[in-house]
């Protein structure tokens, strides 16, 4: 059996040293023209990966691992599936199509589900913490308790700006006024949060504009396109707010969170609007020196009781954790039924295909097939059809997740490489266990039942 | 060394009352190259002591032996690879895989015996071309005749180099003149290649090759009269089987031999 079998250790081995080499040459380059560097392309690749000596010896290991991993299973692969031989299972497979269609067609489903939800989890997952991100602020000052801009309300008194700027490393300190507010639409209640605009140092405005103006001026305001789409409104239309109209002269998007979107008012009209009096949500802070954040964000929780300080980091994280929260439960039971509805799929045409064939793998066992030799033809038909199914599902994800952007803009998605590989993982795992139940079906055939005609 | 021999052999289907008694105490000894005919009314046994000298079935009593190796005392997992190497299986009804060609219906058995590539291409083409398929390769079976489809299964039997061939009934989906083809193969074979033909048939003319010839009957064997003339002599397989001419074959239609010996 020697002939065309690939000696696996010494593959993995190989490819495990070349993906070292490649990672070396690329951690060389960077270091080496620092001004080019590529290393946003791949160190998504490496979880851990920093530009330190630890960091940069963390990820040649997992380069290595990869290497290794990635040898080890397609060599058990490639030695696995009949190499030269005829291939029973592609025959099988090919001369029974709708079978074929309408198993690929059962993986190509889950992955697609798979794939899509996950690409708007991304998405979604991405725009939660774009916002904070996107601020010209090191440090987000909150009230004690409030930990995202989305669970809970912040209150501090006012006077904070002027005792935060007297700390060491602090260059500018802004309130941040927001509030949440239903107006009333036609009846409609219709949720949205509205900020107050600091036009000037470009702290709680608009990410991105659509059209009208980007500035709210007095008696005016901005809203998210969502937000006009949901209840169909255009500029110059009017939201009243506690008696006070304001007119809509700007539509911005990139700040739709699912439940409620962002609106803008000038500051002043937000501290009119809101009555705070003495009172502000947010107080953000610029540093002199951003490497100091870890420094000066302790120093304010010292300084000032009931108060939490965040780098802009770990704000946008914990915005984001809301979704994973919500969300993370009700995705992980939907990939589960898409796994599940794949799995009975290629299950049921492949235990058919089965039985309808048991004559014939009873032949083969006659002439001489172990139950392995038999499990290998179940086995390579479930890596067709896993294989074959993950491609078109794959395609059809792009498709409808480029189709979708244009059509519905705020339909958001976002697919990783790295999902690709473990959704890949999946389906061949679904294609897999699939295939469990009518190998057990194999094992139990007699051979000598092909004497009878 | 006999290639294949039984030893008392019996086989009880079924337990207590519903018990059915297939074969029982039988014992045969084949030789390198020689063709045991067996023949007998339906259901006397004869499939059952096939597909235990096939390795498929094991007895309930007795002992097989194949190359002087004990195949009753082997454990279950070996049977397949005895089977793969040293019997190749002829069935009334072909038992292709149809969604093989004929070629890769031959391959099939090879490339389980780890011969894969060109070298196990050259074999089965070798193989069909032999028995007159060179220009059928790629049919499916579907596409062959009867004589066609039981010629490409004795060329996937042979693919291994058997030592033994076991056709149970071979001829019983063919028509008159196929059949008799197919049974001068199996002849031809047995003389050229020195493997051990067991054949069960009701094609009384097969008697005429047959070193032994037995008959079935409840379970039981009882020797019938054989010529015993084989392939050990002169008279080419051709000349003493199908011939017009010489007197061999007329007595092909000497019936009465073949009733059991008192
Ligand atoms: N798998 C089985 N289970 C129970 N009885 C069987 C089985 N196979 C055959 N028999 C019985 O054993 C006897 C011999 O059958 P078989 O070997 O097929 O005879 P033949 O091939 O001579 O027609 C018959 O009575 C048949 O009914
Ligand atoms: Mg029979």
């Amino acid at each position: 059996m020697s002939e065309g079998k690939l000696r696996t250790g010494r593959f993995a081995l190989a490819l495990a040293g070349t993906f070292g080499l490649v990672y070396g040459l690329c951690v060389l380059w960077d270091y080496t023209f620092p001004e080019r560097a590529v290393r946003q392309v791949w160190q998504d690749l490496f979880p851990g990966f920093a530009w330190t000596l630890e960091g940069v010896l963390l990820g040649l290991g997992e380069s290595l691992l990869y290497g290794l991993g990635i040898g080890l299973i397609f060599g058990a692969l490639y030695n696995f599936a009949p190499s030269q031989g005829v291939s029973i299972a592609r025959k099988n497979l090919l001369a029974e199509k709708t079978r074929l269609a309408i198993s690929v067609g059962g993986v190509a489903f889950a992955v697609l589900l798979i794939l899509v939800l996950q690409g708007l989890y991304q998405g979604w997952d991405r725009r939660m913490g774009v916002y904070i991100e996107q601020t010209p602020a090191d440090i987000w000052v909150a009230q004690e308790g409030a930990d995202d801009m989305f669970h809970s309300m912040s209150l501090l008194p006012a006077n904070l700006q002027e005792r935060s700027e007297k700390i060491d490393g602090v260059a500018e300190v802004h309130p941040l006024h927001s509030r949440r507010y239903a107006f009333n639409i036609e009846g409609e209640e219709a949720l949205t949060v509205i900020l107050g605009y600091h036009a000037e140092e470009g702290v709680g405005g608009p990410l991105e504009m659509v059209e009208g103006e980007s500035i709210p001026g007095p008696g005016e305001i901005i809203i998210d396109r969502a937000f006009a789409n949901k209840y169909d409104l255009h500029l110059g239309d009017i939201l009243t707010m506690e008696d006070k109209d304001l007119r809509i002269v700007g539509i911005s998007e990139g700040t739709d969170f699912l439940l409620y979107q962002y609106s803008f008012v000038a500051e002043t009209e937000a501290q009119a609007l809101f009555q705070m009096g003495d009172f502000v949500n947010y107080f953000l802070i610029r540093l002199e020196d951003a490497g100091e954040v870890d420094i000066v964000t302790d120093l304010i929780e010292a300084e000032f009781a009931g108060v939490q300080a965040f780098s802009r980091e770990e704000f946008a994280d914990t915005s984001r954790q809301l979704l994973e929260e919500y969300f993370i439960p009700v995705l992980a039971v939907l990939f589960a039924i898409g796994f599940a509805i794949g799995v009975a799929v290629i299950g049921l045409t492949t235990y058919t295909a089965t039985i309808e064939k048991s004559r014939e793998y009873g032949i083969l066992k006659a002439i001489g097939a172990k139950n392995s030799d038999l499990y290998r033809i179940l086995f390579e038909q479930g890596m067709i059809v896993g294989l074959l199914g993950f491609g078109v599902g794959a395609a059809l994800s792009l498709v409808v997740n480029q189709a979708a952007a244009k059509v519905v803009p705020e339909f958001l998605t976002s697919i990783e490489p790295l999902d690709m590989s473990w959704v890949l993982g999946a389906s061949l795992l679904m294609s897999l266990l699939a295939s469990y139940i009518p190998m057990r079906r194999l094992a139990g055939i007699d051979p000598a039942l092909v004497f009878k005609s | 060394m006999a290639t294949l021999k039984l030893e008392n052999v019996t086989k009880i289907y079924g337990k207590g009352h519903t018990a059915v008694k297939a074969v029982e105490g039988v014992s045969l000894e084949v030789a390198p190259g020689e063709i045991l005919l067996i023949m007998g009314p339906s259901g006397s046994g004869k499939t059952t002591l096939l597909s235990m000298a096939g390795a498929m079935l094991r007895p309930s009593e007795g002992r097989i032996f194949i190359h002087g190796q004990e195949i009753t005392r082997m454990r279950e997992s070996q049977l397949p690879t005895l089977r793969l190497k040293e019997i190749g299986f002829v069935f009334q009804s072909f038992n292709l895989l149809s969604n093989l060609t004929a070629l890769e219906n031959v391959l099939v058995p090879l490339s389980w015996n780890g011969t894969n590539g060109s070298g196990a291409r050259e074999k089965a083409e070798g193989l069909l071309v032999d028995l007159g398929l060179g220009d059928r390769l790629h049919h499916l079976p579907a596409d062959l005749s009867g004589g066609e489809k039981q010629r490409v299964a004795i060329a996937r039997a042979l693919a291994n180099d058997p030592k033994i061939i076991l056709a149970d009934e071979p001829t019983g989906n063919l028509d008159s003149q196929t059949g008799h083809e197919v049974t001068r193969l199996l002849c031809r074979i047995a003389c050229d290649r020195k493997v051990s033909v067991v054949i069960v048939s009701h094609d009384q003319r097969i008697a005429d090759v047959a070193q032994q010839v037995w008959w079935m009957e409840d379970g039981r064997l009882r020797p019938a009269q054989a010529t015993g003339l084989g392939c050990e002599t002169s008279v080419p397989v051709e000349a003493r089987y199908g011939g017009k001419n010489d007197d061999t074959g007329s007595r092909m239609w000497h019936v009465p031999r073949l009733r059991p010996l008192p």
